[in-house]
């Protein structure tokens, strides 16, 4: 039984078969792939199991094909994996075919790490990180990721031409490493590949003129020292501040509408006052008191960057896998003309 | 500049060339073949000449538009073209190659040719040389449809001035190993590439899976010849069958659909 089932799986008309019923279904069912963006859209966002388990398991009707055709894949790269192991077991009369059965095992091992970094990666399409702010990476209790510096490089107008990212990499506030990220320059570290996506600008403050003509730029977290000896702390800055109708305040999205900072004053005589100022609608009498006599002229921004941040334990393996796949086909190729003189191939 | 005059006396050459093959496959002139392999080589040499002149021109393998794909595919038929015919003297056998490699010629020299900035992501080895083995593949996979087809046409109407049936499968099963094998490496490198620019080597795009499919079928082809019920007839439909995968691959999803490598 176990020979038979062993001699099944060393066939190479069942190899055969398994591609090509694989081939005839990825290639009907591919075809649904761009015209149903709701199912297949997030296949590249999520692992592959995540995928299969919180997408594909409730469209079924939709795809049925894929688990057929992933479960004929485990099939061949079983039925490639026994050839291999079948070659092995030959090897003293078929070393010469080491080409072909390096490209096997490489195929094999492509499949198993493609399967390891399905169920045990994660992804993280589009993390936004500002300089300075550390970023906890959800998937990985512990460990944070610090934007150090951002640098977007531009050459004429059009698109960037690279997007350099300083990262520290922290896991329980220690550093671990630090690397610059940019287009075609990913950081690798032990299954953790980190690549830029895009990078976009958010105001972050208000710069404003004093009335002797000097700049001064007005940000989250700042301190200003007021002449008669107040002291104004900026505690946030809001792009956008709305009021709704029962006189409750949200803010809207990044982009600036009606800016505003949350300001704490400490007066001179030991007072304070904690309040909204919103310089485009002036200033409260509060601030007036204070002595502040700044008046708003341009925002500030400050670019933020757009990264992919993946975990694929199984990347090494399926470098390995390529390796040999590489140095498979290249033997193969060098002696492919050698072995047909010498009409050494099966015929089956 | 982008000088196309190497380019327009490469073309006079290639279609002076298939012009000489059909009289030879009428007259059976040997000196008639030998004049067309002289004219496919000048039209070779005159096409590499203006790839490396563009190449230099634009810093890197110009291969990123519609015109310098169709003109690569094109210059990747003519080497395959030659390397059978210096090998073998396949003559008239591969006259669908050059058809095929006039037919993109006349494409491209009716688009723009200008070479346009090179996009950050694709300024790399990797993209130049997932590009130029995906077309050397495809090449390969164009002549084994060729041989395929004159297999049918020897086993059905047999000529006695077309290489024989043994000959002909050898070549087409040697096609597909060549193509098969090329075909790996772009796979590789483009893989490695993807997992470099976007942190994960194996994309679900449709272009993605039908490449995948590509090299699922010619991977097994290059099985299907050891079993004695494919070989020949059967291969040299597969063959067939197989181009239509690459066409497919190659422009269909470029044109017809959505995909992250459209056709400009
Ligand atoms: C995706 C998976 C596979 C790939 C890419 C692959 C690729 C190849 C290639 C390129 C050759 C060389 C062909 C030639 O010499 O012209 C070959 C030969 C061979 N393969 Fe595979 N193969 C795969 C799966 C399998 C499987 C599942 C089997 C199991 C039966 C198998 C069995 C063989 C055998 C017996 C040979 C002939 C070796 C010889 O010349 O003695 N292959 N394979």
């Amino acid at each position: 039984m176990v020979m038979r089932i062993w001699n099944l799986f060393c066939s190479l008309k069942l190899a055969i078969w398994l591609a090509s019923i694989a081939t005839l279904l990825l290639m009907g069912g591919s075809l649904l792939v761009p015209f149903n963006g709701r199912v297949f859209g997030s296949m590249d966002q999520v692992p592959f199991a995540t995928w299969l388990s919180d997408t594909a398991s409730k469209q079924l009707s939709l795809t049925w094909w894929f688990w057929l055709a992933a479960l004929i894949m485990i099939l061949f790269g079983l039925n490639t994996l026994c050839c291999f192991l079948d070659w092995l077991l030959h090897i003293r009369s078929r070393w010469r075919k080491a080409g072909e059965y390096l490209l096997h095992l490489g195929v094999v091992l492509v499949l198993l790490a493609y399967i390891w970094g399905s169920f045990g990666g994660w992804r993280n399409p589009g993390l936004q990180l500002r300089v300075g702010v550390p970023v906890a990476l959800p998937q990985w209790p512990g460990h944070t990721l610090r934007l150090d510096e951002f640098t977007p490089l531009f050459s004429g107008t059009g698109p960037p031409q690279d997007m350099i990212s300083q990262l520290t990499l922290l896991e329980n506030n220690e550093e671990r490493l630090s690397a610059r990220v940019g287009i075609n320059a990913p950081l690798l570290h032990n299954g953790l590949v980190i690549t830029p996506v895009s990078f976009g600008q958010e105001p972050v403050g208000l710069r404003f003129a004093a009335p002797d003509g000097t700049r001064h730029e007005l940000l989250s977290g700042g301190l200003l020292d007021l002449k008669n000896g107040s002291e104004l702390r900026l505690l946030r800055f809001v792009a956008d501040l709305q009021q709704r109708s029962d006189g409750s305040l949200y803010f809207r999205d990044d982009r600036l509408g009606v800016p505003a900072y949350e300001v704490h004053i400490s007066y001179a005589d030991g007072g304070s006052w904690r309040g909204w100022y919103l310089p485009t609608k002036g200033l409260p009498r509060q601030l007036k008191m204070a002595g502040f006599n700044l008046q708003p002229v341009a925002p500030v921004y400050q670019s933020y960057s757009v990264l992919t941040v993946n975990y694929d334990p199984g990347a090494r393996l399926a470098a390995i896998g390529a390796t040999l796949m590489t140095i498979g086909v290249l033997l193969a190729l060098v002696s492919f003309y050698r072995k047909r003189t010498r009409q050494d191939r099966p015929e089956i | 500049m982008t000088n196309l005059h190497l380019l327009q006396a490469a073309t006079v050459c290639y279609t002076l060339s298939v012009l000489a093959y059909l009289t030879q496959l009428m007259l059976h002139k040997s000196w008639l073949q030998r004049a067309a392999l002289l004219l496919v080589s000048s039209g070779f040499l005159l096409q590499s000449s203006c790839l490396a002149w563009r190449w230099h021109l634009a810093g890197f393998l110009p291969v990123t538009n519609l015109f310098s794909t169709l003109f690569f595919f094109s210059w990747a038929l003519a080497a395959c073209y030659l390397y059978f015919e210096l090998r073998y003297r396949i003559g008239a056998s591969g006259l669908f190659v050059m058809f095929l490699n006039l037919l993109l010629l006349s494409v491209a020299l009716r688009r723009d040719a200008a070479i346009p900035p090179l996009v950050a992501a694709l300024d790399t080895p990797f993209f130049s040389l997932h590009i130029a083995f995906s077309f050397l593949g495809y090449a390969l996979f164009a002549m084994a449809f060729s041989l395929g087809g004159l297999y049918l046409i020897q086993r059905f109407m047999p000529n006695r001035h077309l290489p024989d049936l043994s000959l002909l499968r050898k070549l087409n099963e040697e096609a597909i190993f060549l193509g098969f094998a090329l075909f790996t490496l772009c796979l590789v490198i483009g893989a490695v590439w993807a997992y470099w620019a976007w942190g994960y080597y194996f994309s679900w795009n449709i272009k993605g899976i039908w490449s995948f499919l590509v090299w699922l079928f010619y991977a097994g082809m290059c099985h299907a010849k050891f079993i004695r019920r494919w070989q020949g007839t059967g291969y040299a439909l597969l063959s067939i069958a197989g181009f239509g995968v690459v066409l497919f691959t190659y422009l269909g999803i470029g044109l017809l659909l959505d995909s992250n490598h459209p056709l400009e």
